[in-house]
């Protein structure tokens, strides 16, 4: 290049020079710049930044498999809704205790269905013992003690719970009446009931009904949605809602597919779990996408139930999500999804509606938790297993992993704050913000077929990043409740409120 | 600021001029460069991008330990791989 030298007394070729030099620090400069602002961007907030589907950012069709997401490996059972499923199955027994069952009066004593499942599984009586026994004990005296310090995550909690009272309705009758029923509100107060219209109105084809249930469902607030035809064996075998008597039942008819709705957990408070964190914003958000798409099905005439939390299933949803494509399931028991990792609360919307259904992925979850073990490391209460493989967990018939619900419920009801621990979804490596960093390690684990970079972001992750003892997470004395993370500064009480709480973290 | 359209637009601009540059730095500084050279040195420099913005990234969000390790982590690697980097840039054989 000429050196020509300008009015200003330097050349063209010097100006370049030192123009590229500056540019060199100023790209240094405005990256970093850039990569602060993705950490703090709250559009990274997956799930939370809109509700026009965008958030389902993972084409899954390249890690589609074929055929089934489970076989069955021995004697298909369906599961019990008194008895696997711990939140109910200690209700009932904590009412037996109060009515002056004792161990010296034997299993049987507690009458059926719990007296054959405790015989199965002898360990989970003695977990439920201790849980009614000691457990609760402590944690009253626990919440007498340091209420005030989560006061504000109690308050948060419970705002989002108490619309769960009446709405969506709980159905009073069986689904072959229920589902056919749509209840409209009466301005001023009230509601009646009314059928569904008679003629459903026909969709152009099952492509078209799948896609627009998707469209709707993403609009009412799913961050992601999956549709499979649904299995039965995923039913529970008794407590069908609505039935009088309670007791096994067939499949309805009518449920033939299964619409798959699912959102995350509110991305700062979760780090904070146990104490900080809630279940309940993420159950609030997915049971009113549940029952507003519900509600549409209706409105055009297919009769349809939604099964959402905290209790309102009649099936169990973690394997129904993953025939749909949603995400696999994890060693914590938890479905592990490609958006928002563990970090997922999932309802199911049962109809006879036809819909191309989606297929199961792969997405490498399965090595992954084969090596990875954090949240087993991590869990206090051991509930989560250490094994290499979920190989010979067999359970109701078919293979997966296993946590111990005894264990876990033994420390869900220890934490403080509110109710629950959500400790696995929270410290597992997939449940991370939909940054540039995150999604990159994502992207690049899930098409590397080495299993280098799992190893490696595994290694980065139990190194680079902190993680409490689990023996922290405790109570007093034997631990301090702490939490994964600080609580964010707008559930610290000291930050908004004029109190002055005992403070365990430091053993007050 | 750092999400714009504009602040990209200019951060483009920035990236023009020292693509523009960096040849009259190597000619003047008499550094025979060769398209392994360019690549070796251009990876360097995303290497230090990297170095730079994963840190800041974890820093925003709460995770000041991770952070710091890793600008000791990453950051030894682009000094050490820079100094390496320079000194066969450099490297003039005696004939």
């Amino acid at each position: 290049m000429a050196e020509t030298i300008g009015k200003a007394g330097f050349s063209r070729r010097s100006f370049l020079k030192m123009g590229g030099l500056a540019s060199a620090a100023l790209t240094v400069v405005g990256t970093g710049g850039a990569a602060y602002h993705a950490g703090k961007d709250k559009m990274s907030y997956t799930g939370y930044e809109s509700f026009e589907g965008l958030q389902q950012t993972y084409d899954r069709k390249r890690f589609e498999i074929k055929g089934a997401a489970y076989s069955p490996v021995g004697k298909v059972k369906r599961p019990g809704s008194f008895t696997d499923l711990v939140f109910i199955r200690v209700g009932i027994f904590g009412s037996k205790l109060k009515g002056g069952w004792t161990p010296a009066d034997g299993i049987d004593a507690l009458g059926e269905p719990l007296a054959s499942w405790y015989k199965e599984f002898p360990d989970q009586l003695e977990l439920d013992i201790q849980v009614a026994t000691v457990t609760m004990p402590n944690a009253a005296k626990d919440h007498a003690k340091y209420d005030d310090y989560f006061a504000l995550a109690d308050a948060y909690a419970w705002g989002w719970e108490d619309m769960f009272a009446f709405y969506p309705a709980v159905p009073t009758t069986p689904p072959e009446v229920a589902d056919y029923t749509l209840t409209h509100a009466i301005p001023g107060g009230g509601s009646f009931d009314a059928p569904i219209r008679e003629k459903a109105l026909p969709f152009k084809s099952p492509d078209h009904a799948a896609e627009l249930i998707k469209k709707v469902a993403h609009r009412y607030g799913a961050t992601v949605v999956g549709i499979t035809k649904l299995n039965p064996d995923f039913c529970y075998a008794d407590g069908l809602r609505g039935s009088e008597d309670q007791g096994p039942y067939e499949v309805p008819k009518h449920w033939k597919y299964a619409i798959v709705v699912g959102v995350p957990h509110e991305w700062e408070q979760v780090l904070s779990n146990p104490g900080h964190g809630t279940s309940y914003d993420g159950y609030n958000r997915v049971r009113n996408v549940s029952a507003r798409v519900t509600g549409f099905l209706k409105h055009l005439g297919y009769p349809s139930r939604s099964h959402h939390p905290p209790f309102h299933y009649d099936l169990v949803v973690p394997p129904i999500a993953v025939d749909a494509g949603i995400g696999q399931l994890g060693r914590h028991g938890f479905v592990i999804c490609p958006e928002t990792g563990s970090n997922i609360r999932l309802a199911v919307i049962t109809t006879n509606l036809e819909m191309t259904i989606d297929k199961p992925i792969d997405f490498g979850v399965n090595d992954f938790c084969k090596d990875c073990k954090i949240c087993a490391e991590q869990c206090p209460s051991s509930a989560i297993s250490m094994a290499e493989s979920p190989k010979d967990m067999v359970s109701r018939g078919y293979e997966h992993w296993k946590i111990d619900t005894g264990k876990c419920f033994n420390f869900w009801m220890q934490a403080m704050g509110p109710l629950g621990c959500r400790l696995c979804l929270t410290v597992c490596p997939y449940s991370r913000r939909n940054n540039w960093l995150h999604k990159i390690a994502k992207d690049v684990d899930i098409n590397d077929p080495t299993g280098l970079v799992n190893n490696a972001l595994i290694f980065m992750q139990k190194s680079l990043f902190e993680m409490p003892d689990p023996q922290e997470y405790l109570r007093p004395p034997d631990g301090r409740f702490a939490g994964y993370r600080e609580a964010p500064e707008w559930l610290q009480v000291t930050n908004y409120l004029a109190i002055n709480p005992k403070n365990p973290q430091i053993g007050g | 600021m750092f999400d714009g359209g504009f602040f990209w637009m200019i951060m483009g601009a920035l990236y023009v001029l020292l693509g523009v540059s960096a040849p009259l730095w190597a000619k003047d500084l008499g550094l025979n460069m060769t398209k392994g050279k360019w690549a070796l040195s251009i990876f360097w420099y995303l290497f230090l991008l990297l170095s730079v913005a994963a840190p800041l990234t974890a820093l925003a969000e709460n995770e000041g330990v991770a952070a710091f390790r890793m600008v000791m982590v990453l950051g030894v690697i682009t000094i050490i791989s820079g100094a390496g980097l320079v000194r066969y840039l450099m490297y003039k054989p005696t004939a």
